[in-house]
């Protein structure tokens, strides 16, 4: 800040001379825009929330097990889906026609959930040569329907 | 005697306290810690050549990313956080792991192991999983994968995916 300058006549005011210094504010503002720039995330990330089920032969579910119903949709190749409903059911289901696409999936979940109203849970489960992507719209799909949706982790 | 007493003389200029440069560094260092908090709360870089599922749903079922114990398959290894434990040939197991001769599944459950470890010990929402695979990897690598997780313990897992940007 310039200093007051001497005042010429005593009975007058020293005024101030006030300027604003805009170097230092353009330098911290372009070292805090590299910055940014450098550190900005460009990946939008959001997570879907699932479960891990290990799978048991039906041999070894006894027969007066819980009454729940659960769904497994399998992904086949070539985006193929079939499913099949495990629990006590009358009659039992068994694997279905399988639909092309997972385009078909959310028709055919809706019409299973006004079948069997019980279903709350489903597992989805893939072919070994099926991808990851295809494997994930499948679990993204079930969980507008079911709360509780779970990975199939086979049978180990 | 000098009569200081009646007039002081101004200060000199170079006594005066410059707030502009410590502003300038406290606002920088300000930007600096809010920005080292928000990327602390997720963390989610993926190597380079993993490209991660792209979300086809919106609303509900996609949840915010919460801080968990993230396990990554990409093409050329598992890494269970950022750190490679088993290299992969093409997305599939090798019969072992080059270098130590063994299983490629016992080196993760080890590590599986340590970070369940870690998270009991910790805060318990780290008790679950985030799993980051890129969207090439075949189900029967990622299903492995899950059955060594299961065996840890590990029974929530997030599945990280991109947001498609409108």
């Amino acid at each position: 800040m310039s200093p007051l300058p001497p005042a010429s006549d005593p009975g007058k005011r020293p005024t101030a001379d006030v300027e604003l210094n805009l170097a230092p504010i353009i330098d911290c503002f372009t070292v805090l825009i590299t910055y940014l720039l450098v550190s900005a995330s460009f990946l939008a990330v959001s997570s879907v929330d699932a479960g891990i089920a290990v799978f048991r032969s039906s041999a070894s579910t006894p027969a007066n097990a819980s009454d729940s119903v659960t769904l497994e949709i399998r992904v086949l190749d070539g985006g193929r889906i079939a499913f099949a409903l495990h629990g006590r059911a009358t009659p039992p289901l068994g694997l279905l026609d399988p639909l092309d696409g997972a385009g078909s999936l959310s028709r055919r979940l809706d019409t299973m959930l006004r079948a069997v109203p019980t279903l709350s849970e489903a597992t989805v489960s893939a072919a070994p040569a099926v991808p990851y992507v295809d494997v994930v719209r499948a679990v993204e799909l079930t969980k507008k329907y079911f709360a509780k949706v779970y990975l199939s982790a086979g049978g180990h | 005697m000098r009569k200081t007493f009646l007039r002081k003389k101004p200060m000199p200029p170079e006594f005066a306290l410059q707030i502009t440069s410590m502003a300038d560094i406290f606002l920088i260092l300000l930007v600096f810690l809010l920005k080292g908090y928000a990327s602390s709360v997720t963390g989610i870089v993926p190597t380079a050549g993993t490209r991660l599922p792209v979300a086809i749903t919106t609303g509900s079922t996609l949840q915010p990313v919460r801080d968990a114990v993230t396990v990554e398959i990409s093409r050329g290894a598992i890494l269970v956080e950022g750190k490679p434990i088993t290299p992969l040939v093409k997305y599939a197991f090798p019969p072992t792991a080059p270098g130590t001769g063994e299983a490629p599944e016992i080196l993760l459950d080890r590590a599986l192991d340590r970070e369940r470890f870690r998270a009991a010990h910790a805060d318990a929402a780290q008790a679950g999983l985030r799993l980051l695979a890129d969207e090439h990897v075949p189900y029967a690598t990622v299903e492995r994968v899950l059955a060594r997780m299961a065996s840890a313990g590990f029974i929530d897992l997030q599945l990280v995916v991109v947001r498609e940007s409108r």
